[in-house]
This record gives structure tokens, C-alpha cells and sequence, in this order.
């Protein structure tokens, strides 16, 4: 069981296997929620969505029938978010158009980072998602959350592989300035 | 390798691992400072990334995602149902689908607006559709069978009314003629009044040994009024007059034309409707359960009721003419008169059940039609001949009814 691929795992899964089905929900339930859990930053909301996505990929039996189940898991995922994030008022975030963005890279000394605990890592992610905008943090989540190869990020987002490809390194450029501005301020604040 | 090929690298690569295998990154790194930096934050970064994504979720929520092979798998449809609903579901959206579920409904509202009758009859006359329905069925049913009573050589009358049609109006038990063409009326009673309806002479006068060739040849929705001169009361009946209302459309033979032979003043009415068979004939065939009175003399008129035909709206006209025609003591002027006195009757009732008779004057019919009290059919029944209008005279608070000339 440990080393069956995801695919088989779901056609144990749906067909009554309850340990496939358990170790479906150990390799994608907790990224799926924390998925949501970033792009919404409401807890029983993220709660109920990754319900509704394993409902899903239990009951369309017949939807899926080849490829990845991780990018059909996350398809679906993605699929609410959107519809989520539409029924509550937001404006459409899948532009294609994307703004240039210099890359200035990481200004700061190697000591500096291995200074920074792992623990404060994890905060400075956090707080930096939340100043993404929807389209970048929705692209970092499926990236580097969710664990999905550009490819498998184009496939999901439904993109064309270079565009794909495109709006992870602008997500991940915008990510790296925040996250470069709060290294920056920590290190001052030690110098102080 | 330079920095940016690296550090493009290095980002698009999901395990880290990966990079101390390479070789040519490896010896990258050792000779750049920014890219180790780099490669040191992204190992941060990346094990950031994997703490959260590792985070535990909440217990509830695991719970029920584990519980939904057991709670949806018990109310999950069978795979038949699914795929059925799923190939339906399909079908629905297809464009081919849609564009021809678009096109069957355009079509059918445009045949509902092709086929829509129009209206064509003015709502404030509303006995119209109502008239011309009943005309249909006149002419939908074979109406009359006529006879050819009169003896030979004896001089005749026709009058043929092209379309005419006599039938019976059920509510009023009045005979109504209607001209089909020009919508022209000819009353019965007008032929009992004046034993003649019209003197057509140059029509054709046909006579016994013409119409032998044709005796049988009637003509079915058709009356002939077959009046012998009163006068002359003789079996030859050289005055004899006969009026024939016939319709163009189709002959049929009369049933029975020999004893007619004998008949000097007879009327001849072989009404052939489903509903009612009202005879005046000697010669029509009448149902042996139905009361029959056959009476060879003169002025003598034979009732004959249809086996089908018992019902009221004939017998009540049956009744009423019979009781005004079968009387041989009534002179032709005197049954004239007794119709006259029936119409005036039932015109009176009208009136004084919608209280309309409270004013003494000429009764407008044209009026009473429009405001809905009768039917056109009984404007044309009770419409006396030319020249006469009915007028409401009122004596001692009794009302009645007489025939005037208006001027």
C-alpha cells in the first residue's frame, strides 16, 4: 500500500477499500487544506472544501480515468477556490497579462539566512502569502504546498506550459521580495 | 552555467536533492557565493513550505473525510445511473443539442403562429360564431327529403333558393330559411300566411310530366313547399302551386313519391336530421314507434317524428305547428295569423323578461341582436316580411305584440 501510486490507491479507494482511502486522504488531504487554508484564511471554510474535494473525487468515478490524480485532486480544489472566491465578491484573478517584475534576487548574506530559525521561516511564508496577490499566492500554494511540477501546474491552472511556467516565477519573484524585505528588517533588527 | 540559468533552475526544481547530483551545478556552487546564498535560502524557503504544507489539520475534518466511503457510498447512485446521468448530462450540453432543442422550439412557435385562426368576428355580436356553427351543421347533415306530390299536368310555381337551407331552430321551434349566399331569409310562416311564398315564373315551371323524368331527383338540405292552389280544390290541382327551395350542391331521390299523387294542398317537409324529422309529406317515411298521422285530404299536414328524434326542441315545435296546421278548419290566412300570434308570443316573452316592454313603439330586432338578447337566427325568425315591423303596444298595463307598416 505504502508504494502504490496515488491512481490505484483511488481505485481501491472508490471501491470500498477504507485503508486506500486513508492513505489518499494522508498524501493530499492536509496539503489540499492548507491549499484553501491559505487562499482564504477561514478555517471551517478550508475545512468544508477539502470535504467537498474528497466527496468529489469519490463520487465522479467515472471523471477521472487517466493522467494524475494529484492534478485532478488539485483541479478540483483549484476549481472551488475560484468559485469560492467568485460567490464572495472577488474580482477575477486568472489574467493571463502579467506585470513585469525586475528580479532583484536575495540581498542578504548567507549568515543572515542561516540565522533565521526554521520556525520563523514558516511565520515569514505565512505573513508573505497574505500580502500575495490571489493569482500569485494561488500559484505558490499548487507549487510549493500542493508540490506540483510546473507541468502539472500548467495542467491544473489550464495554461499553456510556458505561461504556466511564467506566472510561478513572477508569483515566485513577488514572493522573494517580501520575503527578502522581511530578512532585510530581521537583520537590522539584530544589528540593533 | 550562469547565475541565472541556476537560480532559474533551481526554482522550477521540486527536489532539491537533485542539484548536489548534478555536476555542472555543483561546480557552480563552489565557485559563487550569490548562488550558494541563493540555494541556502531556497532550502529554507522549501522546508518552510513543506511545514505548512505538513501541518495537521483539524480532527473533525478528518473524520469526516474518512467517513465518506461509508456515509457517500451508501447513497452513492449505482454506475449505471451514474453513467447514464453522466451521458445526459452530455447531451444537454452539447452545442449540437442545444442548437437543435433552439430550433425545434422556433419552429413550433412559428407553426402555432402560422396555424393560429384568426378572429374574425367582432366580440360585441356574440351570437355570430355562434350562427355560423349552426349553419355549418345545416350543411354538414343531409336536411330535407322532398317529394313530388303533384299530380300531373297541373301547373306549378318553383321558386329555387340557390344555398337555401330550412331547418328548424331548436330554441325558438321556428323555421328559419337561410340563404347561404347572400344570407337572404325566407319564413315558413310567410308560406302559411300566404299559401305562396313567391311567384317565380321565370324560373322554371315544371310540370308533372317534366318531373317525371326527375321525380325521384331531390336534392338533399333541401325543402319543397309543395302548395296547391286552395282555390281550386280540385284533384287535378291546375292551380296548385308548388314551392321548392333547392340546394345545388347534391340530389338525392325522394323515398317515396307515389302517394303523393293524391295530396292536393300539402306541404311538404321531409326533414331528414338526425335530431329531428319533421314532415308535412303524405309520403314520408316515419319511425313506427313515433306517433303518425296520416290524413289524405286536403289542407290535411302528416307530423312525422324520427326515430332519433324525440326530443324536446321538435316536439315543442311539432306540438305547436301541429296544433296551427293539422286544424283543416283553419283557412291558410287563419294559420298564418296562428304563427304570427306564436313569434309575437315568444318576442313578447323576450321582452318582458329582460323588462323591455315598457314603452308602447316599433320593437327594433336589429337592436336586440346587438345588445345580445337574440340570436341572429332569431332575428330572421322573428323579422316579419317587408314592410311590416313588429310594434309593442301596451293596453290596461298588458303588453302585446302587432304586425305595422313602418313608415
Amino acid at each position: 500500500m505504502e508504494n502504490m501510486k496515488p491512481e490505484e490507491l483511488w481505485q481501491r479507494a472508490v471501491a470500498g477499500d477504507q485503508v486506500a482511502w486513508q492513505r489518499l486522504y494522508e498524501l493530499f488531504g492536509t496539503r489540499v487544506y492548507q491549499f484553501f487554508l491559505k487562499n482564504t484564511r477561514n478555517a471551517e471554510l478550508a475545512g468544508d472544501k477539502v470535504q467537498e474535494v474528497f466527496l468529489r473525487i469519490f463520487k465522479n468515478k467515472e471523471a477521472f480515468k487517466y493522467g494524475s490524480l494529484k492534478t485532478w485532486i488539485f483541479r478540483i480544489a483549484r476549481n472551488l477556490l475560484i468559485d469560492e472566491w467568485r460567490r464572495s465578491g472577488q474580482r477575477e484573478v486568472l489574467s493571463d497579462v502579467l506585470p513585469e517584475i525586475v528580479d532583484a534576487g536575495i540581498q542578504v548574506e548567507e549568515s543572515v539566512i542561516n540565522a533565521i530559525e526554521h520556525q520563523q521561516m514558516v511565520c515569514y511564508i505565512d505573513e508573505c502569502l497574505d500580502r500575495l496577490e490571489e493569482a500569485d499566492r494561488m500559484a505558490v500554494c499548487l507549487v510549493y504546498i500542493a508540490g506540483l511540477s510546473i507541468p502539472e501546474f500548467a495542467e491544473v491552472m489550464e495554461l499553456p506550459p510556458g505561461t504556466a511556467k511564467t506566472r510561478v516565477r513572477h508569483a515566485r519573484l513577488k514572493l522573494d521580495a517580501l520575503l527578502s524585505e522581511k530578512i532585510q528588517i530581521k537583520r537590522f533588527e539584530k544589528s540593533i | 552555467m550562469n547565475c541565472k540559468e541556476f537560480k532559474d533552475l533551481v526554482s522550477e526544481t521540486t527536489d532539491l536533492n537533485e542539484i548536489s547530483s548534478n555536476a555542472e551545478l555543483s561546480a557552480h556552487l563552489k565557485s559563487c557565493e550569490g548562488c550558494r546564498v541563493f540555494l541556502r535560502y531556497e532550502e529554507s524557503l522549501r522546508s518552510g513550505f513543506a511545514e505548512i504544507a505538513e501541518a495537521p489539520m483539524p480532527s473533525d475534518i478528518t473524520r469526516r473525510i474518512l467517513a465518506i466511503p461509508k456515509t457517500a457510498g451508501s447513497s452513492s447512485k449505482p454506475a449505471e445511473i451514474t453513467g447514464a446521468l453522466t451521458w445526459l448530462h452530455g447531451l444537454v450540453n452539447s452545442f449540437s443539442f442545444k442548437v437543435a432543442l433552439a430550433s425545434g422550439i422556433t419552429g413550433f412557435l412559428f407553426a402555432v403562429l402560422l396555424l393560429r385562426e384568426p378572429i374574425r368576428e367582432s366580440v360585441g355580436r356574440p351570437d355570430n360564431n355562434f350562427a355560423r356553427s349552426e349553419k355549418t351543421k345545416q350543411l354538414q347533415r343531409p336536411l330535407f327529403r322532398s317529394t313530388n306530390p303533384l299530380p300531373e299536368n297541373s301547373p306549378e310555381s318553383v321558386i329555387q333558393g340557390v344555398g337555401a337551407a330550412i331547418t328548424l331552430d331548436p330554441e325558438l321551434k321556428k323555421m328559419v330559411m337561410a340563404n347561404k349566399p347572400a344570407g337572404r331569409v325566407a319564413e315558413p310562416p310567410e308560406f302559411f300566411k300566404k299559401h305562396e311564398i313567391a311567384r317565380a315564373p321565370e324560373l322554371s315551371t315544371l310540370r308533372e310530366t317534366e318531373k317525371s323524368n326527375m321525380p325521384h331527383e331531390e336534392i338533399p338540405g333541401a325543402v319543397s313547399y309543395s302548395l296547391a292552389d286552395e282555390e281550386a280544390g280540385k284533384q287535378s290541382s291546375a292551380e296548385a302551386t308548388k314551392a321548392r327551395f333547392a340546394f345545388p350542391p347534391e340530389k338525392t331521390s325522394s323515398p317515396d313519391s307515389s302517394d303523393s299523387s293524391n295530396s292536393h294542398e300539402s306541404h311538404e317537409n321531409a326533414f331528414a336530421d338526425a335530431s329531428t324529422d319533421f314532415s308535412t309529406s303524405a309520403v314520408l317515411a316515419a319511425a313506427p314507434s313515433q306517433p303518425q298521422r296520416e290524413n289524405e285530404s286536403e289542407g290535411q299536414i302528416r307530423m312525422a317524428m324520427a326515430p332519433a328524434a324525440p326530443s324536446m326542441r321538435a316536439k315543442s315545435f311539432s306540438e305547436k305547428a301541429e296544433e296551427i296546421l293539422s286544424d283543416s278548419e283553419n283557412t291558410n290566412s287563419e294559420k298564418g295569423s296562428l304563427v304570427e300570434d306564436i313569434r309575437a308570443s315568444e318576442i313578447l316573452k323576450l321582452l318582458e323578461s329582460n323588462n323591455l316592454a315598457d314603452k308602447e313603439g316599433f320593437i327594433d330586432l336589429e337592436r336586440l341582436v346587438m345588445r345580445g338578447f337574440i340570436s341572429n337566427r332569431k332575428f330572421r325568425a322573428w323579422q316579419p316580411a317587408d314592410g311590416n315591423s313588429w310594434y309593442l303596444t301596451i293596453e290596461d298595463g298588458k303588453a302585446r305584440l302587432s304586425l305595422r307598416r313602418k313608415h
